[in-house]
């Protein structure tokens, strides 16, 4: 029996005809409807680890056929809520032609990528590549199988193959009218060596995508089902709480184990290098208890004087140094020389901390000859090779079991609470599970660095700008990394918001001074770009209010030339409303900008009380990934990246104290909670083309920008330094 | 009217004695007493002023903030140059019990010599011989007075001692057991509690140094917070406390009714914690002979109307921010979960008219209890910055009317005024952030 | 020894009195559907019913609970079919799902007082953190799991 399908059925041709010819250029409406009852199509184990390295029936490393027509396909990145594990094997099933309701998903083994010569490729899931990246490589998978499935019919019938074809998991000899069904074909297709590879599907030739479906993991995640990392349960396990060094980069000193001596329950003290943990028997709780009545002793050196004021100072003073120039275009000291009118401002971001909803954590077994490790990575081969390397073991060794992750953000693939978890097993020989407190998670993240930038801009009698000048002082993630990277270059997501603008200025310099600090830095959900959109959408919009001109149609006028712009921006202006009278105290503010080679156009709708509250009353997004798998899951990711990006705008920042993290937990570092949640519209405008852009990231930044300038509109104060709780926007 | 130079020198006593509490207390350990002399710097809490977070023991160093300037503690080590390491007998008790230096130069009465005046000769010599041979030497300079020069004047505070300071040792009263007479002094000497406990005169004086006066430890509001009645009263003071409440409260930093906040918790942290249990006992002996100053009813609890509150937003607009941020630890019912989380319904701290202790407790929550070592197992978290004045206002006002509660309002411009007041980032902070 | 009744089965609990419901819950049972994001009430994550209250479990002591009545996610429904949780699968709430247990397990209760909430009800009562931001699918699946109760 077929399962009924739960989507409503969005061909591609409604997409292409609804994105091409609505005035304006719009859409897809977005009215969520999937079918009652909760009846899915493909599945998922809700314990993903439990997913075996190898399966029955396989045609490859990628897909098996059961006799039953059953399609295992594996998925070989990281599922955070961005839905990849629901839209990779959709595009496989594109090629591969099986039906969709006898999908079943599973995470592939990192350990069998380390054994097989990478077989699945790299398998992180950042910089929302996890679809633009293997896109390609997936549906030749697809491809490649259908071709296999479909030379194996030809052989049995002995026909030629081009006159097979497949569809629903069936291949047909179409003179004939006869029917194999996969589950018949696979044992003699997984013997079968294509002599050529298939040429894979354009966009436009798909069949089955783009098309919104029920994203697999949905149902496991509302009965408490779904195993994230931190619900890892091994027979034998102990659990461990761990302090480090709050400064980063400081050593354990000294520590009196006396006080707890006796205590009931406690199975270890392992001092490390740069931490303690404690380890109990029963449960996280009394590690944690326990390890909070330990009065540990650090060496912190120098780095313990930093606060964020001198940091702040630091920075701002570095702007006149000798920098890397990242772009130039013309000559910006002629064209600024000759303006009519010239603009400064300087834009500052502050140290941020990813806090995904999971805290971060790692469940280990490690044995003489084998190490298992249950965490939610972003990375799970990053996760294997540091697993390895911590434990002295061959990669081939070493078991990465991925689980579900609760948010990552950028910041699970550092692997620091893998390691950990490693050199604390070691010393109990236990398996092990360490937990990490919201506190630490939040003290010692990774962080999204603080950034200033120095704007010059000279406008012509037009109000125009004609020279550009934009000096970024930030911290090096690639350092912080560790990813090798010529110094006399820019390193990309230093200026990557800055240097990707669109704008027809033609005189434009863009440069960089790289200052790090004992802080280590990060990617952090639209790298770069979360920081740069909102200066440089901010200070456009301050050459836009200066010289009286519309910020909209200045934007509009810069983009000359660019129709995939104009387009996003059209739209966002059309269905936000601008232009529109609002009442005193509201004001709109628009943003545009290319991230992942997406553009995301927003306008935000702000209105600011007398005692300076801001409320963000409503966003409109536009966006534009130029190809869709599952647009609804596009659709969620914009939802998502405007409220992540409204955290950060509103109230986000890390704040050094004596060389630590002032904030700990929600209560001193806010979030964005439902009450204060906008109303969103998201608007898909997919352009189209060879170029497949990212999902999970580009919405981020221009909320940011939108909400500022709103702000301004409503109220006429800038705001150039963030978060905006820390402007006071009280009228007088 | 006073001339200039007058009204500089008054402010000067005026501003420390809003302080005396300070703020960044360490919560240090310090070994179980081993001596008289320990155990006596127990009782009176040395350490709380004389250390700061993460430093040693009685060097000094604790900033405490006056308007006219911030002072701060020394260095009461053994060292000879930066510590008292040169202090004679004589000279440590005239420190001691009259608030004068080696030096001559008088200190300010953020020193609470007026009650340690009350110290017996026994338990003056016991310290001294603990800061003289156990407290390790720590070479640490003292750090300058930020009160500037023109405002520095210290002689009227010998006026002041004068006029408020009193000369002698306590002397058991009659007719008392000697469980009370050792409660009496505890709290009256040592254990200076008056200093927060007992209102204040114009002079910043405390109005009653013993039991005699019905104003002795009747409420007192302080550096942002207000340190209820520890007389009998039956809603605001310790009227509903049995004698074991107020030795739980002291020895284990909670009880059914309540948990220590603001300075309270250095105090049971750094002191009260380490009593013998016959002192705690002896303390609370006395704190329950002190009759209430006013009559008050006993409550009439009501927990169906309040909890049917929290679900119509519209009628009281405090039930949703309850409901929402509040009732997961302190219960829809206002009970709490004693002893972790204390109950709100009948509690004299939100019984009392001034509401500042429990607006800076929303505000600021609190820095941790430690007892025996141990951090307290659950935190109040601050909410500054999630909730406006509005909210708080609301919240607060919904509490004290709640369960049968009946006190007053909170209004929001009394919440803006703390949040002002107890923001690290204010100048005109007074008071700084208890963590 | 302190006993309570979780999703209908009588436990024995013993371990200290000071620990959260949440980690007797994780640890100590083995339900691990109930989260811990922040183990100081503010994020919701941990949030099961005790005696039909929404109670976030991270800040309630166990020493408190004799005799309670526990139901968490796991309990809410034998199949994932109570109203809220096939609104949520209807709207696709969950993202990364980490917070969604709680999120459900509190408007589960809210609709109980709530039969008809309006947006207001919901901004001023639903008060748990998503860091993945579903809180637009959130207030839409609320309606509907209210439309759902109601019909
Ligand atoms: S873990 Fe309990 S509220 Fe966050
Ligand atoms: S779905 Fe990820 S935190 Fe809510």
């Amino acid at each position: 029996m077929r399962a009924t399908r739960v989507a409503p059925d969005l061909s591609r041709r409604q997409v292409i005809f609804t994105a091409g010819s609505a005035a304006g250029g719009l859409l897809i409406g977005i009215g969520m409807a999937a079918a009652p009852g909760g009846a899915r199509a493909a599945t998922v184990s809700n314990k993903p680890w439990d997913d075996k390295d190898s399966a029955p029936h396989e045609l490859d490393a990628w897909i098996a056929i059961d006799p039953d027509d059953s399609v295992l396909i594996r998925y070989q990145r990281a599922e955070m809520g961005q839905g990849s594990m629901t839209a990779l094997p959709m595009l496989i099933t594109e090629e591969l032609q099986c039906d969709w309701s006898k999908v079943r998903i599973e995470y592939a083994s990192a350990t069998r990528n380390a054994r097989e010569n990478r077989v699945y490729g790299n398998m992180y899931s950042h910089g929302s590549m996890s679809v633009r990246e293997s896109q390609k490589m997936v549906q030749q998978v697809g491809a490649s199988a259908r071709e296999r499935l479909i030379a194996a019919a030809a052989a049995r019938w002995k026909v030629p193959a081009s006159d097979c074809m497949a569809a629903q998991s069936v291949v047909t000899h179409r003179p004939s009218g006869r029917t194999l069904r996969y589950g018949e074909l696979a044992a003699a297709a997984a013997k079968i060596k294509l002599a050529k590879e298939p040429t894979i599907k354009t966009p436009a030739q798909f069949s089955f995508l783009p098309r919104r479906m029920p994203r697999v993991d949905v149902a496991h995640k509302t009965d408490g089902a779904a195993k994230f990392g931190i619900d890892a349960q091994v027979p034998g396990m102990v659990f461990a709480a761990i302090a480090a060094c709050p400064v980063p980069g400081g050593k354990l000193k000294a520590v009196d184990e006396s006080v707890l001596s006796g205590a009931p329950g406690i199975v270890a003290i392992v001092k490390l290098d740069h931490a303690v943990a404690v380890v109990a028997t029963d449960s996280f709780w009394r590690a944690k208890r326990a390890l909070s009545r330990l009065q540990p002793q650090w060496d912190v050196g120098a780095a313990g004087l930093v606060n964020s004021a001198q940091l702040s100072k630091d920075f701002r003073a570095a702007l006149g140094a000798k920098m890397v120039v990242a772009r130039n275009d013309g000559d910006v000291a002629k064209a600024m020389s000759r303006g009519a009118r010239t603009f400064e401002a300087i834009y500052e971001t502050p140290y941020l901390s990813h806090s995904p909803m999971e805290p971060m954590n790692a469940t280990v077994n490690l044995q003489a000859d084998r190490l298992d490790v249950w965490v939610g990575s972003q990375d799970a081969e990053g996760a294997l090779h540091a697993a390895a390397t911590a434990s002295g073991l061959e990669p081939e060794q070493v078991h990465v079991h991925n689980a579900f992750l609760g948010g990552g953000f950028g910041r699970r693939d550092g692997n620091d609470e893998i390691v950990q978890a490693i050199a604390i097993a070691k010393v109990v020989k236990r398996p092990v599970k360490l937990i990490w407190t919201r506190e630490e998670d939040m003290r010692h993240d990774r962080f999204r660095p603080h950034a200033v930038v120095a704007f010059k801009a000279a406008t012509g009698s037009d109000g125009l700008p004609t020279a550009w000048s934009m000096r970024i002082v930030t911290s090096s993630i690639f350092q912080s990394v560790g990813i090798p990277f010529p110094p006399d270059k820019a390193e990309p997501p230093a200026v990557d918001g800055l240097v990707s603008n669109g704008y027809a200025v033609p005189n434009q310099r863009i440069e960089l001074l790289l200052k790090n600090t004992h802080l280590p830095v990060w990617f952090y959900r639209a790298p770069g770009a979360n920081q740069h959109v909102f200066a440089i959408e901010g200070f456009l919009d301050e050459i836009a209010a200066a010289n009286r001109l519309d910020p909209y149609r200045l934007r509009r006028k810069l983009l000359a030339g660019k129709p995939d712009w104009i387009k996003v921006l059209d739209i966002a202006a059309q269905k936000g409303d601008w232009g529109k009278p609002l009442p005193r105290g509201s004001g709109r503010g628009i943003a545009i900008c290319n991230f992942t080679d997406s553009l995301c156009a927003q306008v935000a709708e702000v209105t600011v009380k007398p005692s300076g509250e801001v409320k963000v009353d409503r966003v409109t997004v536009v966006l534009d990934t130029r190809n869709m798998v599952n647009p609804q899951t596009i659709v969620e990711q914009a939802e998502s990246s405007v409220i992540f990006g409204l955290t950060a705008a509103l109230y986000g920042k890390i704040t050094i104290k004596d060389g630590a993290a002032v904030q700990g937990n929600f209560d001193t570092y806010r979030m964005v909670r439902l009450a204060e949640a906008p109303k969103i519209d998201v608007h898909l405008a997919p352009s189209g083309g060879e170029v497949w852009g990212g999902a999970g990231e580009p919405a981020v930044p221009p909320v940011i920008a939108a909400v500022a300038n709103a702000i301004f509109a409503a109220t006429g104060k800038r705001i150039r330094t963030l978060p905006i709780v820390d402007n006071d926007l009280r009228s007088a | 009217m006073l001339s200039g130079v007058k009204t500089v020198a008054w402010s000067v006593v005026f501003g420390l004695m809003l302080v005396c509490a300070g703020c960044q207390r360490a919560a240090l350990t310090v070994s179980p007493p081993v001596s008289g002399g320990d155990y006596a710097a127990r009782t009176a809490d040395c350490v709380a002023c004389h250390s700061i977070p993460g430093g040693e023991a009685f060097a000094g160093g604790l900033k405490m903030g006056t308007p006219i300037g911030a002072i701060y503690s020394t260095n009461i080590t053994p060292d000879p140059e930066t510590g008292i390491g040169k202090y004679s007998l004589a000279d440590f008790d005239r420190a001691l019990r009259q608030g004068i230096a080696k030096d001559g130069h008088r200190l300010y009465p953020a020193m609470p010599y007026p009650s340690y005046a009350k110290l017996s000769d026994a338990d003056v010599a016991a310290l001294y011989g603990f800061f003289m041979k156990e407290a390790p030497p720590v070479h640490q300079a003292n750090r300058k007075t930020e009160i500037p020069p023109v405002l520095r004047t210290r002689w009227p505070l010998a006026i002041w001692d004068v006029v408020f300071a009193p000369r002698s040792s306590y002397a058991a009263k009659p007719g008392h057991d000697t469980a009370w007479n050792r409660g009496a002094y505890l709290v009256q000497g040592p254990g200076h509690c008056g200093a927060c406990h007992t209102p204040r005169g114009l002079g910043q004086q405390e109005k009653a140094l013993d039991e005699s006066s019905p104003k002795y430890l009747a409420g007192a509001e302080l550096d942002g917070w207000y340190a209820p009645s520890l007389r009998g009263e039956v809603r605001t003071g310790l009227g509903a406390w049995s004698q074991t409440d107020i030795v739980d409260f002291l020895k284990h930093g909670h009880n059914r009714i309540g948990a220590p906040f603001g300075s309270m918790i250095d105090v049971v942290n750094n002191s009260t914690s380490y009593f013998s249990d016959s002192d705690i006992q002896a303390v609370a002996t006395y704190l329950k002979s002190l009759p209430a100053t006013t009559d008050q009813p006993s409550l009439a609890k009501d927990t169906t109307t309040t909890a049917a509150m929290m679900n119509r937003p519209s009628a009281q607009p405090g039930g949703a921010v309850y409901a929402g941020y509040c009732a997961s630890c302190h219960g829809f019912d206002g009970k709490g979960f004693a002893p972790y989380m204390p109950g709100l319904a009948g509690n004299p701290v939100v019984l009392h008219d001034n509401p500042s202790s429990l607006i800076n407790l929303t505000l600021n929550a609190s820095i941790p209890l430690v007892v025996a070592g141990a951090p307290d197992a659950y935190r109040m978290p601050q909410f500054r910055q999630q909730l406006s004045d509005q909210d708080i206002a609301d919240v607060l006002t919904f509490i004290r009317k709640g369960w049968g509660d009946q006190a007053p309002s909170v209004t929001t411009a009394q919440v803006a005024k703390l949040r002002k007041r107890t923001d690290p980032a204010s100048d005109q902070v007074i008071v700084l952030k208890m963590r | 020894m302190i006993t309570i009744q979780v999703n209908g089965t009588s436990r024995q609990i013993d371990i200290e009195p000071d620990t959260p419901l949440l980690w007797v819950l994780r640890d100590v049972i083995g339900l691990t559907g109930t989260k811990f994001g922040c183990g100081i009430a503010q994020c919701g994550a941990c949030t099961v019913h005790i005696n039909g209250a929404a109670m976030r479990s991270c800040s309630v002591p166990i020493g408190a609970l004799d005799g309670a009545k526990i139901v968490t996610i796991e309990g809410l429904s034998p199949d994932n079919s109570h109203p809220v949780q096939r609104a949520w699968i209807e709207e696709s709430v969950p993202q990364c799902g980490y917070c969604q247990s709680g999120q459900i397990m509190a408007v589960a209760a809210f609709l109980k007082t709530f039969a008809k909430p309006t947006d207001a009800d919901i901004d001023a009562n639903v008060t748990n953190i998503c860091r993945c931001g579903t809180y637009p699918a959130l207030r839409r699946a609320i309606h509907r799991a209210a439309n759902a109760v109601k019909a």
